[in-house]
């Protein structure tokens, strides 16, 4: 097969591919157990997540004290977010995010904090600008379908094949493989937008991918890209500091061939998604 | 072999995004299949204890990422593997013709002592589905091209041909470890490199 037959046939899948998400859940062939079948009603935990047995009926009074927490913090937050430029949130801020962001309120803060409103001001039309090109040309739509098609499933929004949600999904990440050409998209994104998309429309999330990769408070740029740059400092300094830390825990890994990759990954490359409760 | 010593034998499934690698072991090890599989990221593993000609050994099996960037990643997983598993999707090109690069990819980085000795098994995978794009002759004669590498199809999602596929998995792996044994049971005595032992008077060589 020569280059034109090869560029010709990848054309001809990427167009398979886009047709099928906006053409959705009508008329698209859907193989029966593509999607799976839970009792959404009996199933749906707080955050979305269906879980394969019926959450117990039973409140769980931990389960009750911790969601009364929430509600006081929830009203923290509320009256944080109507005086976002005070002194006192300013002094506040961190140790509440550390406390963690009453669910509720997530679609606000994150966006405040990862100034969302002035980076999509600053470039009106560039997120449709770029879901054309992708549509036209991008390289990296069979990877992006295949993980849209396995990431978070057991969510009410991400459940059906096709849903509207799984669109956006796939938008974002094939608009930002297009946006950030050095990155491009490598596995492991799909999880990072699917969260955000959980809270924010799409054109929000894909500033909010953006912001996570290049802002140089998160830059997760050299986390993703060709080579893994960043990664591997990670993994050098979080072995210096179990080193140094905990040498016994530390020796006792390296002797029997415990690598640090095999256990940390996640942490750093999906933001602990799949290592730590959403609560 | 005199050892009493609990076997383990690790193995490596590799192969493009999407072939079914996660699918496969999942069928092995705990013989069910679903599409709530997420993408692997970096790798995962599973253990299985089973028998292989009389002996108890356990199969540990590793699952990694089919994105082509993370085999940069994959000198932590390889390491000290017994045998390795290529893996394709028999209605999708693209992922028979990456099978080069991912064995390749594997000696170099996992550097076995052998490297044309070294244990892989092929498997084309979904031959439940239609329409096929590789035939068994083409995927037969690939592994001829490459020292005879046993070749199984097999389904996933139909549990077709699966447990013997791991079966000459497990076999081959315990070959290889064998020989590895063996080559270390050559030299009847350790070379210290402490000074205890006092040179024999003369015979030397460095004297």
């Amino acid at each position: 097969m020569n280059e034109d037959d090869l560029l010709k046939r990848s054309a001809e899948e990427r167009e398979k591919i886009f047709k099928r998400y906006e053409q959705g859940r009508d008329g698209a062939q859907i193989d029966p157990w593509e999607d799976p079948g839970f009792e959404v009603y009996h199933a749906t935990d707080r955050y979305g997540f269906i879980h394969d047995k019926r959450l117990p009926s039973k409140v769980d009074p931990q389960e009750t004290k911790k969601v009364q927490i929430e509600i006081e913090r929830q009203r923290k937050w509320l009256k944080m977010i109507k005086n976002w430029d005070s002194t006192n949130t300013k002094e506040k801020l961190a140790s509440r995010v550390y406390k963690g962001i009453p669910n509720s309120l997530r679609s606000d803060v994150w966006c405040k904090l990862l100034q969302i409103e002035i980076i999509k001001k600053e470039n009106k039309g560039k997120y449709a600008e770029m879901m054309k090109l992708a549509r036209k040309y991008s390289t990296d739509a069979r990877q992006i379908d295949s993980d849209v098609n396995r990431q978070f499933r057991e969510h009410l929004h991400y459940r059906e094949r096709y849903s509207i949600k799984q669109l956006s999904l796939f938008n974002v990440l094939t608009a930002y493989a297009m946006y950030n050409s050095e990155v491009g998209y490598c596995q492991g994104m799909s999880g990072l937008a699917g969260v955000l998309l959980m809270y924010m429309d799409e054109e929000d999330a894909f500033w909010a991918v953006h912001v996570l990769l290049t802002d140089p408070k998160y830059a997760m740029h050299g986390l993703y890209k060709e080579g893994f740059p960043k990664l591997t400092r990670f993994l050098a300094h979080h072995d210096r500091i179990l080193m140094k830390l905990l040498p016994k825990v530390k020796k006792h890994f390296d002797r029997h061939g415990l690598d640090a990759i095999l256990y940390s990954l996640k942490w750093f490359f999906v933001c602990f998604i799949e290592r730590m409760e959403r609560g | 072999m005199a050892s009493r010593k609990k076997t383990l034998l690790k193995v490596i499934i590799l192969g493009d995004s999407s072939v079914g690698k996660t699918s496969l072991m999942n069928q092995y090890v705990n013989r069910k299949f679903t599409n709530q599989y997420k993408a692997t990221i970096g790798a995962d593993f599973l253990t299985k204890e089973l028998t292989v000609d009389d002996r108890t050994v356990t199969m540990q099996i590793w699952d990694t990422a089919g994105q082509e960037r993370f085999q940069s990643l994959g000198v932590a997983f390889y390491r000290g593997a017994d045998c390795c598993v290529l893996v394709f999707d028999v209605t999708a090109p693209n992922t028979f013709k990456s099978l080069d690069s991912w064995r390749d990819e594997f000696l170099i980085q996992a550097s076995p002592r052998e490297p044309e000795n070294f244990p892989f098994v092929l498997l084309g995978n979904k031959v439940d589905l239609e329409p096929r794009a590789i035939s068994s002759k083409r995927a037969q004669q690939w592994c001829q091209s490459k020292n005879n590498i046993p070749y199984f199809e097999t389904s996933a999602k139909e549990g077709l041909n699966v447990e013997q596929a791991f079966m000459a998995i497990a076999k081959n792996a315990l070959a290889q470890q064998n020989s590895t044994v063996d080559l270390y049971n050559e030299f009847p005595d350790q070379i210290k490199l402490t000074n205890t032992q006092k040179p024999s008077g003369g015979s030397g060589c460095c004297q």
